[in-house]
């Protein structure tokens, strides 16, 4: 848009836009009906979506059916590798993994961010860009300097235990080292990164509501809360469904926060179908019992975004 | 969205996914993975240059890949350009990844079509690049320069691999290998000292001296497993001085019928668990980064650290005379003492090259008594141990020792994780849950013998 208005003279797309309407006419196409030409305009990034999308996945697909070492000639197992993953107990112990993380990753970083939102959208906040920026910043850093930032935090003698021992519960846990608190202890990481992204999803989403509900729900009487649960909360379905689907996704697939923070351990009490898939692939030459499983957790993602979508659509009057 | 448009857009989805999912089938033969392997044409003859042969040879460029230290005092980039300097119409264009990032795309690297003429490999990236046809058969080299004569025998046997890639010390030599490592006990004299303990000769001594520092409040072992590698050092460590070092090397080299599970294996589990119960070990050691457990060390807390060599030069010039080194004390006193170790900066040919001849010349002269010299940065020792040397006093000079005599015992015996591609995705987690009390030795033992026998069944 901004190309066109630079290119054309102002007035110009009225001028051409009756032009075009009138030669399309003429072809004896049906008014509003897609002519072919379009998906000519199409092709460019269909070719991308294909080369570096589509194929690939298909190539893993392929891949997920053949017993690989990632080097010498593969062999064709069939459905092999996909009854081998349905019926690893241990694999199922990874995918609950996920699941815990995905309290984490998007539950709580969602209503924190609502909760933001709500302390900051009610009445202008003085230097409310420095707080947004504050709380966005984990999204901009990289991930690795978070995860040796946060090795830091959880060691023995890190500030999370510095906390603790300021009310009295320092218990001299390395909390990355712990059988029970590693995971929750990851998914902190990953609650505190999340949060910011909503946040700044449902504070641009709040300022499209029209502040004359909230004028109105207070000349009601309404008070805090049932302007929240009224006003905001509707308000922003769609905004909560974005921030849901990206979050939940990014649960489900995580690998570089484990991989960066435990390497799955201790024992496999972090361990995720993603740091799994890498496992196999880069480290044990399992590349097609690594692409089944990528497989099976890309339909899972799949399957879980789109079930997201549909439960997030406005209801129909 | 219209009801009608829907639906059209849906069959239009079921053709396009139909349409890929033929095409997919279709270029099958094209995407077979790993269907071209890298060199099956004959070699041409092996022949061994001489410096006069090399500088008659015009400008040439050497390619090599590796995962080692691209500081210019490290002993690979000190050899490299002492090479150059001696034969200038040679260039050595050397390509450094960071070594897990190395770890994960030689593969890729070694078979495409502008394969580099040499790479780097260890025990774990081996098995599949010859496998893969990916690396050349050095035996003529090794007549023709009589590596052979340099290595003791595990390290002999590790440099062999069968063709299909999964036993050792059978098959062809698929490199050549610049010098080793090896893990043992790094002490603290000023703990020691404090503690009123004396430096232990037998390991029942040492047993007695971690209840002692233990007693006095020390901390009698440092160790960060975070990582999930570094517990696996201590407990090989202990393992190859309690068990049959040769039965061992045989495990892990694949031989048929070995076996880890044994009494001397479990008393190995067993003994490693008391460190953490009698807190010998932090029982918090599993959320502690193996750096930071060494620099606790360097700090002043920690009688012992058992570790490799790689940390010497830190070591040794941060606690200077109160540092020290030793192998783990044998049963009885003076008997040999085991270390875990292997090669490092071993480096294989391509069978693409068109230079083999000049590579392995190269080759011979990298890991040859030249580089066996260089001590400055310390990263690993020489072959030669007599070229070795370092400052009196330190536990560099401790390492030097203690490397001459396993050199001299043969008593070198390799990294448990070498002995299968999963053994390290095994190994490592299950002593990370031996030592929480999640998993008994028997069940250590199990999973460990059950991912190696998978690995050769398969």
């Amino acid at each position: 848009m901004v190309l066109n208005t630079a290119v054309l003279p102002p007035q110009a797309p009225a001028s051409i836009a009756p032009a075009a309407r009138r030669r399309g006419r003429s072809r004896g196409t049906a008014p509003g009906e897609p002519r072919l030409v379009a998906y000519l305009y199409l092709v460019p990034a269909l070719l991308m979506v294909v080369v570096f999308v589509l194929l690939p996945v298909l190539h893993t697909v392929y891949l997920s059916l053949v017993k690989w070492d990632g080097v010498t000639a593969a062999t064709f197992v069939g459905l092999g590798n996909y009854v081998d993953i349905l019926t690893d107990p241990q694999l199922r112990a990874l995918f609950l993994h996920s699941l815990e993380l995905v309290f984490f990753f998007a539950v709580l970083p969602i209503s924190l961010g609502l909760l933001i939102t709500a302390l900051l959208s009610r009445r202008a906040v003085r230097g409310m860009t420095f707080y947004r920026s504050i709380l966005f910043l984990p999204q901009v850093v990289s991930m690795v300097v978070i995860a040796v930032a946060w090795q830091w935090i959880y060691a023995q003698d890190g500030v999370a235990n510095q906390l603790l021992g300021l009310i009295g519960l320092d218990r001299g846990i390395a909390w990355l080292g712990d059988f029970t608190w590693a995971l929750p202890a990851i998914g902190i990481v990953g609650a505190w990164l999340s949060t910011g992204l909503c946040m700044v999803l449902f504070l641009s989403g709040v300022q499209k509501i029209d502040t004359s509900l909230y004028e109105a729900a207070r000349l009601d009487g309404a008070n805090a809360w049932q302007e929240f649960r009224h006003i905001t909360l509707p308000g922003l379905r769609a905004e909560i469904a974005v921030a849901l689907t990206l979050t939940v996704v990014g649960a489900l697939k995580s690998f570089d926060v484990v991989y960066l923070l435990t390497k799955g351990g201790p024992g496999t009490s972090t361990a995720v179908p993603g740091y799994e898939i890498f496992a196999r692939a880069f480290g044990r030459g399992e590349a097609g019992s690594a692409a089944s499983l990528a497989v099976v957790l890309t339909v899972i993602i799949f399957v879980v975004s789109i079930a997201i979508s549909r439960f997030s659509k406005e209801p129909e009057v | 969205m219209s009801l009608h448009s829907s639906r059209r857009s849906r069959t239009a989805l079921v053709l396009a996914a139909a349409a890929a999912i033929a095409l997919g089938s279709a270029g099958c033969s094209a995407l077979t993975p790993g269907a071209a392997p890298g060199g099956t044409a004959t070699l041409a003859p092996a022949t061994k240059l001489s410096a006069d042969d090399v500088t008659a040879l015009g400008d040439v460029t050497l390619r090599m890949t590796d995962g080692g230290d691209a500081a210019p005092e490290s002993r690979l980039s000190q050899s490299i350009a002492k090479f150059e300097a001696e034969f200038p119409n040679v260039t050595v264009e050397r390509d450094v990844k960071a070594f897990a990032d190395y770890s994960k795309t030689i593969n890729l690297v070694m078979s495409g079509d502008d394969a580099p003429d040499i790479a780097e490999a260890d025990g774990a990236m081996a098995p599949r690049l010859v496998a893969g046809k990916l690396l050349r058969p050095l035996n003529d080299y090794f007549d023709a320069y009589g590596w052979a004569a340099r290595y003791p025998s595990s390290i002999l046997s590790s440099l062999k691999a069968s063709p299909d890639g999964k036993a050792y010390g059978t098959g062809d030599f698929w490199g050549v290998s610049t010098g080793g490592e090896l893990t043992g006990v790094f002490y603290n004299k000023a703990v020691l000292d404090r503690a009123g303990v004396d430096l232990p000769a037998t390991f029942d001594d040492f047993q007695a001296a971690l209840a002692t520092l233990h007693d006095k409040g020390e901390i009698p072992i440092q160790l960060g497993n975070l990582d999930q590698w570094s517990g696996s050092h201590v407990f090989s460590t202990l393992l190859d001085n309690t068990a049959d070092p040769q039965g061992l090397q045989d495990w892990i080299n694949g031989k048929p019928g070995a076996t880890f599970t044994s009494p001397e294996t479990k008393q190995a589990l067993t003994t490693f668990k008391d460190w953490f119960s009698q807190g010998y070990i932090s029982e918090q050691a599993n959320g502690i980064l193996d750096e930071d457990a060494v620099a606790s060390f360097m700090d002043g807390q920690g009688a012992f650290l058992i570790t490799g060599t790689w940390r010497t030069a830190d070591i040794s010039t941060t606690l200077g005379e109160n540092g020290g080194f030793m192998l783990l004390p044998p049963k009885e006193e003076g008997g040999p003492s085991y270390a875990t170790g292997s090669y490092q900066g071993t480096f294989g040919i391509s069978p693409k090259t068109k230079n083999a001849d000049l590579a392995a010349f190269f080759l011979d002269y990298i890991t040859g008594p030249v580089a066996a010299s260089i001590n400055e940065a310390g990263d690993f020792l020489g072959w030669y141990p007599d070229e070795n040397s370092a400052p009196a006093g330190t536990a560099a000079e401790d390492v030097q020792t203690a490397w001459a005599s396993v050199l001299e015992n043969n008593g070198l015996v390799g990294w448990l994780d070498s002995a299968s591609p999963a053994m390290g995705d095994t190994l490592f987690p299950a002593l990370q849950e031996l030592m929480a009390g999640q998993q008994t030795p028997e069940q250590v033992m199990d999973a460990v013998q059950k991912t190696w026998e998978d690995y050769r069944q398969a």
